[in-house]
């Protein structure tokens, strides 16, 4: 017997075979998908969000403006007098909207409530003393009354 | 030199290699277009997005601005530095007034006549002097001529007494 020559007839072909460009392009195809479904993902999230926070202060400036509008309204009715403490003033505040107030020995306050959303208020308060007014509180709480409410935790013995 | 692959060999059949790399790129080229839509539309909503975070960002600083001033040129002085800005005004029957004015701004807000993306279109009314003035912000991509696609609105207010103080 013997050395059998090599004559390529039997030998594989060199080379990249059939089914790894099949299986490359699976693996291709399969990551650059993953990657295109996370890049949308995260893309529609990034838009929902600022969506929400553009239509959020949209929504908080309206109800600052309606805040104001009620402010001016209640500066109108106690500019026209000058006894804080007269009956016909304080008659026409109870027909101010959602308007609560205080008499005080040096002046006179007011609070009110302007919704933003179904979540959120824009609390007032604002003292009237002197022929002018001074804002006390202008700020965001939540409808519920809740912005005081205990943390439940424990606070010591 | 003639290559050693060949498509169809001296036999007829055709060449294994071949006809599933012709598969192949078929398949890719159409996943590959698919794919590309989805990056493009990704793109296209991180801009939008970007673009619509500056806008809040830009009117919630005027409206702030306009709260303490209650005066638009004011207003426009302190956001985009002091420009020669193409205000409209005139009075209103019963005293009060009316100011409008349209800015072009790049898509990062800032004001710019020669690169203008967008427009800011801002109308302020009210009484004069002092009490509660209303102004309104108004976002659209069109060009000079036309009003374009309205993008953002957003409405604020001032109120600054006549008389009193404000704290």
């Amino acid at each position: 017997m013997g050395v059998k020559e090599n004559t390529g007839k039997n030998s594989r072909p060199a080379g990249i075979g059939t089914g790894y460009l099949s299986l490359m392009m699976i693996f291709v195809t399969l990551c650059l998908t993953a990657l295109a479904a996370l890049s949308l993902s995260a893309a529609e999230n990034e838009k929902s969000f600022s969506v929400k926070s553009a239509d959020y202060t949209a929504e908080y400036y309206a109800a600052d403006l309606e805040a104001k509008r009620t402010l001016a309204e209640i500066d109108s009715v106690v500019s026209g007098y000058s006894d804080y403490r007269d009956f016909m003033l304080l008659a026409e505040l109870d027909e101010v909207n959602g308007a609560e107030y205080e008499t005080l020995p040096d002046g006179l306050t007011v609070r009110w409530k302007t919704p933003i959303n179904d979540r959120q208020d824009i609390s007032c308060d604002v003292k009237f003393s002197g022929g002018g007014f001074e804002i006390l509180v202008w700020r965001t709480v939540s409808s519920g009354g809740t912005e005081d409410a205990p943390l439940g935790i424990w606070l010591g013995e | 030199m003639k290559s050693p692959i060949k498509a169809v060999p001296a036999g007829g059949r055709l060449n294994l290699f071949f006809v599933e790399m012709i598969i192949v790129l078929m398949f890719f080229s159409i996943a590959s277009a698919v794919i590309l839509n989805a990056f493009a539309a990704s793109g296209r909503l991180s801009r939008e997005s970007g673009r619509l975070e500056r806008m809040s960002f830009c009117a919630q600083s005027a409206a702030e601005i306009f709260s303490e001033t209650g005066n638009l040129p004011q207003t426009l002085e302190k956001l985009f530095g002091s420009n020669s800005y193409d205000i409209r005004g005139g009075d209103l029957e019963g005293g009060g007034y009316d100011f409008q004015v349209k800015l072009p701004l790049t898509e990062e807000c800032a004001y710019s006549p020669e690169n203008a993306e967008l427009y800011m279109l801002v109308s302020v009314s009210g009484e004069e002097p002092g009490g509660l003035s209303e102004m309104q912000i108004v976002f659209t991509d069109g060009n000079d001529s036309s009003d374009g696609e309205v993008l953002y609105t957003i409405t604020a207010g001032a109120y600054l007494p006549r008389k009193g103080t404000v704290s």
